[in-house]
């Protein structure tokens, strides 16, 4: 089934700059309707990947198809791709309905035609009754709209946006994302969201592409990823916990010792042997907090030293004598405060 | 993740200027692109490029022509359309290619236009056809001002008062 929904396929796409190896053989697809967030570190090369698509510049190996044709031979502008940056430039000197109906003035569509589906577009956007405003006069918010809906007025048959809500502060970006998230869903177009800010990611994607080292690390859905991220860097990237080297003592049910105590990873790879080494993540949460200890394993010991109010938790730092642990906690705890936490079984994983 | 590179050519396709912007819109037809003009302060008599000034480009690659909408600096104030003549633009990658054919036609934001370099068009040794379609692409662009169709809407703004920035 997943055959037949693709239209956009990147098959082992290599891009070297400066004689340094950028893209390492970048594999993806993407299917109608979805969109896939390209997320990484600046400098991990996904708006080089992002100007490869769009045929802006060519790869060194690989291809990138269209429902299965070969793009390589398609200049840009023939690709029928819409692009979205943060720098958007709009016209100072039209007013919001012909900035929208800029996108749609080559399809040969008679004026009142372009105007109703440069209306519809604004309507999409929630700009309904601001046609003939000056784009000068909106603010930063409005004119990306604006933007956006200049964007999606032609139908594009992919749109591409290269962070652009990197500008906004935000309160405003995650209405937007929001809006996006709606408007990309309601029209079916597929997209990709280059970014590197893990919580735009998350709110925008249907499937995460994690992009480091010129590879994709991790790719699934925002649940998937959180559930396993695989590897170490994704791990630490997202910001999950804390990474913890230890060494397996016991293989069936595993346990490991670290320097945190004994803890009994979830572990969805091949059984380990006794002696091999892991590298675990211990998560922020869930987690249960007692006093004092009851079991011999996933018990981590520590005095807290700071904790700040997250609206829903408290983010708490714990000092273990050999790590600093970051864990959500549902309850304050007083600065100096000696704890035992308990971790729930799904808060210790195996890593690659 | 938009730069692109602009190469203007003479009408045998040699190099003559390049220079850099950022693609804001790419579609079948068009190409718009913002630069900057980085050159030294240019005084023509209709019009003063300094540099810093934010051009709005518009090429097109089926027309005879491009269009550069002229900001001063980061203003929006409008210093008015500079049009060349040229053959249809190719896109390459990220390269623009456009052959220009000498004439241009300057709109100022109150709608007068200018045309300039008709002798040097007049002296390119164009085929019949080549002339025959820049004389077109020229046409064209005066309806498309006369009209105050896309790009030039903002002269349809003459009842109200231009932004001056």
């Amino acid at each position: 089934m997943r055959e037949v929904s693709t239209v956009l396929e990147v098959r082992e796409v290599r891009k070297s700059y400066e004689g340094a190896s950028l893209l390492r053989g970048i594999s993806f697809r993407l299917a109608r309707g979805e969109t896939a967030c390209l997320l990484g570190p600046s400098g991990s090369g996904k708006s080089t990947l992002l100007r490869i698509i769009a045929g802006l510049e060519p790869a060194e190996a690989g291809t990138v198809m269209w429902e299965g044709m070969d793009l390589a031979p398609v200049a840009p502008h023939a690709r029928g791709f819409g692009l979205m940056f943060q720098e958007y430039a709009l016209f100072p000197h039209r007013n919001v309905l012909e900035n929208v109906a800029f996108g749609l003035r080559m399809q040969n569509l008679p004026r009142a035609e372009t105007e109703i589906r440069a209306r519809e577009a604004l309507a999409r956007v929630g700009l309904a009754d601001f046609s003939q405003r000056k784009v000068t006069d909106l603010s930063g918010g409005e004119q990306q709209r604006v933007a956006l809906a200049r964007a999606l007025a032609p139908r594009p048959r992919l749109l591409m946006l290269d962070e652009p809500l990197g500008s906004l502060d935000r309160g405003l970006r995650d209405q937007l994302l929001a809006d996006l998230r709606r408007i990309l869903a309601l029209d079916g177009t597929p997209a990709l969201y280059v970014t590197h800010d893990q919580e735009e990611a998350l709110a925008i994607a249907d499937r995460l592409l994690l992009i480091h080292d010129g590879r994709i690390q991790r790719s699934g859905t925002p649940a998937e990823v959180y559930a396993d991220p695989g590897e170490a860097w994704v791990a630490q990237f997202l910001d999950m916990g804390t990474l913890v080297q230890a060494r397996v003592i016991r293989s069936s049910p595993l346990r490991a010792q670290s320097e945190l105590g004994v803890l009994a990873p979830r572990c969805t790879h091949t059984p380990h042997a006794i002696g091999v080494n892991l590298t675990l993540l211990v998560r922020r949460a869930p987690l249960t907090i007692e006093r004092t200890a009851h079991r011999r394993y996933n018990v981590v010991r520590g005095i807290i030293q700071e904790v700040s109010f997250r609206g829903d938790s408290y983010r708490a730092t714990l000092d273990s004598s050999t790590h600093r642990l970051a864990f959500d906690l549902p309850h304050p705890a007083a600065p100096g405060t000696a704890l035992s936490i308990h971790l729930a079984p799904e808060a210790v994983l195996c890593l690659k | 993740m938009s730069e692109v590179t602009v190469e203007k050519r003479d009408w045998q396709g040699r190099e003559v200027l390049r220079w850099t912007g950022r693609a804001v819109h790419i579609d079948a037809d068009e190409i718009l692109l913002e630069a900057r003009f980085a050159r030294p302060t240019l005084r023509l008599t209709y019009l003063t490029l300094a540099q810093g000034d934010r051009m709005l480009e518009h090429y097109y690659t089926r027309r005879w022509y491009n269009v550069f909408e002229i900001y001063a600096g980061e203003s929006s104030q409008l210093k008015g359309w500079y049009c060349n003549i040229a053959r249809p633009a190719h896109m390459h990658g990220s390269l623009i290619e456009s052959e220009d054919l000498a004439l241009d036609l300057f709109v100022s934001p109150e709608g007068t236009s200018l045309l300039l370099d008709e002798e040097e068009f007049a002296g390119l040794p164009l085929s019949c056809d080549d002339r025959a379609q820049a004389a077109a692409g020229l046409a064209d662009l005066q309806a498309l001002v006369r009209e105050h169709r896309p790009p030039f809407e903002a002269l349809a703004q003459q009842g109200r008062p231009l932004d001056r920035g």
